[in-house]
């Protein structure tokens, strides 16, 4: 009996590895491939039978990559709005989740109803409107256009993620601050928000990618080639008739860079981020 | 540093639930009161309403002499220690301890003086620089406590602060806490469920039930004379043994019926209570279990009774008895109604731990006639003169 539990438990476990073996492939063979392309000459990019492994290494894609279209300042760019646009919406949605979670005020369930609506509008529908509403407010063709509305776009999501950790901070610990002296907003910046630096992990690094990716918006309202973002500026590389793969997988090779660097950073804290939430829950 | 003072205090939540009823006290300065309770009864609404976390639907609280109903937990000058500790886990111990006298902005040099006399004083100089989580309970008790003596507030409010130590920690910090507040000499309101802790700590006592003060009084008057069958039986461990019973009229003066048997009331009570008529609606005896002693000869103060449990507690032995009637079997005293005897048919006696007794043993039992109690049948009000 004992002898056949344990054998049913390795075949398990063996066609756990199996599965998780070939996700694993399946999500790495693209960026492989991306970064194996990145590094041939250009006239080996589509030889065929394709190389995994280039037989000839080069790093004359990146430096193109770089020097050509002003890339460096579109990189500089993005940088600035990912992260202009990242602290405005923690703070802000931090600030919406406490007010949600903590204060008693009429209209409250209204306003957390109106905000989860929010969540489920497809951004594309939102395209014209926000296009309207960013021509009466004067952001056309500026990189503040891309923050204000980028960090609106984000609010919904982190105050809904935000708002369920706030609950589950004890009371007692506000209360005990009140009584230590501590208005609203020293239990905000000195209790809540030192408290919640998983969850706003969390969200940092979402909107860090959300708005460090984001394409359609840019492309809708930057007409001016210095205000790019890097999406455009990677689509620039895609040429009408032809295409050189091997800088655009370069130029994307770069534009990963940024992400991974704040994946290195907050990654403890995300992934107790996530696991706290998830037994929570 | 100041008084307490509820007048006809009230909480409601909702337009049902009475939390607090009508509550009125005076702590006065220096003094350290117990509030004590089973749950639900209202004594923790009753501390945080004078912290200011809960409004005051009605009545009035004044620390020293300024009304706080509506002042903001700042400007009443208190400190709270509360059940959980409530530690800011984020914060050293240092700087949970100057976190108060941060928000006073008092000077920073002043503040460390002051967190290290405080932390001397409780015992923790050495934990400063830890984080709450790598302390122990009682450590960690003491931070809280801390934190609250270094503002140097007019009045301490503390939750059930002992609750989540272990038995020999609860001792030590019980007297620890004691100790700290007598020598502090502000005025201390302490919640706790614990009759140890509300004998042991307090200069008095206020026992309440379904939001309403029932007695306030020092720990051994509490004790010795309850005002009602209530505190009588919420206080001391094991609880007081209250018996509904007739009364009855003999040759020698007037007689407790408790079933089959009699038990002769000495003629002293006639005059120091109110006692009701022989045909009228019975008491409610009392009689605690340190006063029920085994005998060997049967009399006029003793009753035959059967052993039915014994729970050896090392120090002593608590004796469950039944009363016997007059065939040897079981009786059944009373058919009770009233919900506040607790025992009705049953005697609980402290023993000696060498006493040989085993179960199913008769025994007969003198109830001591200098400690009884006589309680109204139906308000449960004491029948004592002058209660």
């Amino acid at each position: 009996m004992v002898v056949g539990n344990v054998r049913r438990a390795h075949t398990v476990m063996s066609a756990r590895l199996v599965l998780l073996s070939a996700g694993a492939v399946l999500m790495i063979l693209p960026f492989a491939y991306m970064l194996s392309t990145s590094f041939k000459p250009n006239a080996l990019v589509l030889s065929i039978p394709p190389q995994f492994l280039p037989h000839q290494v080069t790093t004359s894609n990146y430096t193109q990559a770089w020097s050509s279209n002003q890339f460096g300042h579109y990189f500089v760019n993005s940088l600035w709005v990912a992260v202009v646009t990242t602290l405005a919406s923690v703070l802000l949605s931090a600030m919406m989740a406490y007010a949600l979670a903590r204060f008693q005020f009429p209209g409250r369930t209204v306003a957390f109803g109106l905000i989860l609506v929010g969540l489920m509008v497809p951004g594309l529908m939102m395209l014209i409107p926000q296009f309207l509403l960013a021509k009466k407010l004067l952001l056309l063709n500026s990189l503040w256009g891309l923050v204000v509305f980028y960090t609106g776009g984000n609010l919904a999501l982190n105050t809904f993620l935000l708002r369920s950790f706030f609950q589950d901070i004890p009371w007692e610990l506000e209360e005990a601050m009140v009584v230590d002296g501590g208005g609203p907003w020293t239990r905000f910046w000195r209790l809540i928000l030192p408290l919640s630096r998983p969850a706003l992990a969390v969200v940092a690094i979402f909107t860090f990618l959300a708005s460090w990716d984001e394409f359609t918006w840019a492309l809708t309202i930057i007409n001016d080639p210095s205000k790019y973002t890097l999406p455009i500026g990677i689509a620039l590389f895609q040429g009408q008739h032809s295409t050189s793969w091997g800088l655009v997988f370069a130029a994307s090779a770069i534009a990963i860079g940024p992400v991974i660097a704040i994946f290195a950073i907050f990654q403890r804290q995300f992934v107790s981020g996530i696991a706290t939430g998830a037994v929570k829950a | 540093m100041a008084s307490v003072t509820f007048q006809n205090v009230n909480k409601r939540f909702g337009e049902d639930v009475v939390a607090v009823d009508d509550f009125t006290l005076t702590v006065e300065d220096g003094e350290f009161l117990i509030l004590v309770g089973p749950s639900g009864c209202g004594k923790t609404t009753l501390l945080r309403m004078v912290a200011g976390l809960e409004d005051v639907t009605g009545g009035e609280i004044r620390i020293g002499n300024k009304l706080v109903n509506d002042l903001p937990p700042t400007e009443r000058d208190i400190a709270m220690v509360f059940q959980n500790y409530a530690l800011y886990p984020h914060m050293t111990v240092y700087e949970n301890l100057a976190f108060p006298l941060r928000q006073k902005k008092v000077r920073k040099e002043q503040a460390r003086h002051r967190v290290t006399e405080v932390a001397e004083l409780l015992g923790i100089g050495e934990l400063l620089g830890r984080k709450p989580r790598a302390l122990s309970g009682g450590q960690r008790q003491r931070v809280a406590i801390g934190r609250a003596l270094v503002r140097e507030p007019q009045t301490f409010l503390m939750d059930e602060p002992l609750s989540n130590l272990d038995a020999q920690l609860r001792v030590e910090m019980r007297l620890e806490i004691a100790r700290i507040q007598r020598l502090l000499g502000v005025a201390t309101v302490y919640v706790t469920h614990d009759q140890i802790e509300a004998m042991t700590m307090g200069d008095r006592v206020a026992v309440m039930r379904g939001g309403k003060l029932q007695q306030c009084d020092t720990p051994q008057d509490l004790y010795d004379h309850p005002k009602n069958d209530f505190v009588a039986g919420f206080m001391g461990s094991p609880p007081m043994n209250l018996l509904r019973a007739d009364l009855e009229s003999t040759d020698a003066g007037v007689a407790l019926v408790l079933g089959a048997q009699r038990l002769a009331v000495p003629s002293s009570y006639a005059t120091s209570h109110h006692l009701p008529r022989v045909d009228g609606p019975g008491v409610v005896f009392g009689v605690r279990p340190e006063d029920v002693e085994v005998r060997d000869v049967s009399s006029a103060d003793s009753l035959i009774t059967r052993v039915e449990r014994r729970e050896a507690l090392g120090a002593e032995i608590l004796v469950h008895l039944s009363l016997v009637d007059a065939e040897g079997d079981n009786a059944i005293v009373v058919n009770d109604s009233v919900a506040v005897v607790a025992r009705p048919t049953m005697l609980v006696a402290k023993m000696g731990p060498r006493s040989g007794v085993s179960v199913g043993d008769h025994l007969q039992v003198r109830l001591n006639p200098d400690h009884f109690h006589f309680f109204d049948m139906n308000s449960g009000l004491s029948l004592r003169r002058g209660a």
